[in-house]
């Protein structure tokens, strides 16, 4: 669309909502939008019983993309009040109580919007996480018709966001990038109606209500049912000031770094799947890559190790552990110490990728769940959790392995029986 | 006003500081240090590191996709 176009479409949305200089109610909804269909018959009687004072229009978003877009309207159906070209009052979004788009009426007409600076949208599924458990999760329940909200503190994908390519993941032709996988499954998701909000951080929640309440910084979230999905963090690397050298030459994510070590030496430290195919991927730009691995052989598969011990710029120290970062604005050398003969020895390096494993991201859900001693949420093969509408799925259950497939897997049996649990309870 | 994000293509973190730029209308210059090593070393001088993304936002240099200090930023 061009600039013309979109001006002229901002107008002619100004215009009408304003025609006679009345304050106007303002409701977007889209196709597939269970809640919009629920909202409607509601909107249509205030309709009636305030025409007189105040405009009620609606819109279709795919009408009216260029306002929906500059208005931010993300949640559907979405009210929106405005008075003299401006938005008055705080919007409403999702499940719409009557009652509540009642009182925001009177407040407009009067005149007296209280200052709530927080939106509130009421959902039958909130998802926390949007890595591939979470958007697994989001195109079942999107599919079964229940309103879906899937929020994420960062962009969606989670780990595969960050991973340069996946050779084990079924349906992919051999191999896919990771951003090209997280494109295709938010693609899917959205599609299906589902709601996907980036950069909005759960911070609280409390699961002891029959709706569900879950707290970001700008936004109350209630749900029927609450799957969570916030998968793992990288594991530090656990030596003296590792956050003072964070970004100066000690990195965990080879795909967005990577490139800024040209014809560098750098080493990796791990033995798993990750260090030793993320190790090969950082040929791609420094001129060697060591491995420092702690004990004599990795856990890594045959076809990932076959792959390193081939390319001829990698190489592998065994049975060592880094001990030490040095180097005045940057890491210049460590202090290596082989764990068998207790031998230390110094190595000049430009940079390090650390890939030893992830640590779970379930602080939040303490005292709410039932988690194991290494941070794990406990549940049963249905991805149920100790609290009844509560469920857990990917990286962030105990289970002994953690993939793409399986996340995948796990996300599709939570949404399962978050859906029968959401229609047990309704009826 | 003259803002730059030294980013990589491959960097998600990047991606979405520069759809945030996007969404609050600053334009910004992309640089690709990937592929442009005189920026690259730009890039590390001025912000005494190495990860992407970094933002010059009119002199002030911002390491990673710091929403919160964007956010001021723009709006002063
Ligand atoms: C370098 C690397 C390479 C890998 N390669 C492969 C591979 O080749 N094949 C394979 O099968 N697996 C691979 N894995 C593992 C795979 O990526 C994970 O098993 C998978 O991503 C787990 O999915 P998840 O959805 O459970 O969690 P994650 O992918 O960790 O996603 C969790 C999401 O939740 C969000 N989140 C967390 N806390 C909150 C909060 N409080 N509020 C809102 N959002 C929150 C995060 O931002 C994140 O987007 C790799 C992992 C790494 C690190």
């Amino acid at each position: 669309m061009d600039n013309e176009a979109k001006i002229e479409e901002m107008n002619a949305f100004h215009k009408k909502i304003h025609e006679n200089g009345k304050a106007a109610v303002v409701l977007f909804y889209s196709n597939n939008c269970p809640p919009c269909d629920v909202f409607e018959p509601v909107f249509d009687k205030y309709s009636m019983g305030y025409s007189k004072d105040i405009n009620f229009l609606s819109f279709n978003i795919k009408d009216i993309p260029v306002v929906s877009e500059r208005l931010m309207v993300r949640s559907m159906p979405t009210v929106i009040f405005m008075k003299a070209g401006e938005e008055a009052c705080s919007r409403l979004s999702g499940y719409i109580e009557p009652s509540d788009l009642k009182e925001k009426i009177e407040n407009v007409l009067g005149g007296i919007c209280p200052k709530e600076s927080r939106k509130k949208v009421t959902a039958d599924v909130v998802i926390i996480g949007a890595g591939p458990a979470g958007l697994s999760a989001a195109l079942y329940t999107a599919r079964a018709r229940l309103y879906t909200i899937v929020i994420d503190r960062a962009m969606p994908g989670g780990q595969v966001a960050t991973t340069f390519t996946i050779e084990n993941y079924a349906g992919t032709k051999g191999s896919i990038t990771g951003p090209e996988l997280v494109e295709n499954m938010v693609g899917q998701v959205e599609e299906q109606g589902a709601e996907l909000v980036e950069l909005n951080e759960i911070t609280e929640v409390d699961f002891s209500g029959k709706l569900k309440h879950v707290v970001s910084e700008d936004t109350d979230y209630y749900a029927k049912a609450v799957i969570i999905a916030t998968g793992a963090q990288p594991r530090p690397l656990p030596v003296e000031k590792e956050e003072e050298y964070r970004g100066r030459g000690l990195h965990y994510c080879a795909t967005c770094d990577g490139a800024l070590y040209q014809d560098a030496d750098i080493i990796v430290v791990g033995g798993g799947n990750s260090a030793v195919e993320e190790a090969v991927n950082l040929t791609k730009f420094a001129r060697k890559v060591t491995l420092i691995n702690r004990s004599d052989g990795f856990s890594a598969t045959k076809s990932g190790q076959k792959k390193f011990f081939d390319n001829p710029k990698t190489d592998v120290i065994w049975n060592t552990e880094v001990r030490e970062l040095k180097g005045e604005m940057f890491i210049d050398r460590v202090i290596l110490e082989n764990n068998k003969t207790g031998e230390k020895s110094e190595m000049a390096v430009d940079g390090i990728f650390t890939l030893i494993g992830m640590i779970p991201r379930t602080e939040l859900f303490k005292g709410h769940v039932n988690i194991d001693e290494n941070g794990y949420i406990l549940t049963n093969e249905n991805m149920e959790t100790d609290i009844p509408g509560i469920y857990a799925c990917g990286d962030v259950r105990r289970k002994y392995v953690r993939q793409i497939a399986n996340a995948v897997g796990d996300g599709a049996i939570a949404a399962i029986f978050a859906e029968k649990y959401i229609s047990s309870e309704d009826e | 006003m003259a803002v730059k994000v030294y980013s990589t293509p491959t960097c998600p973190y990047c991606t979405m500081a520069k759809k945030f730029l996007k969404e609050n209308n600053v334009t910004f210059q992309d640089i690709d240090v990937s592929k442009d090593r005189q920026q690259a070393m730009e890039m590390v001088t001025k912000s005494g590191q190495r990860g992407v993304p970094v933002i010059d936002f009119n002199g002030q240099i911002i390491v990673g996709f710091d929403k919160s200090r964007l956010t001021h930023l723009i709006s002063h």
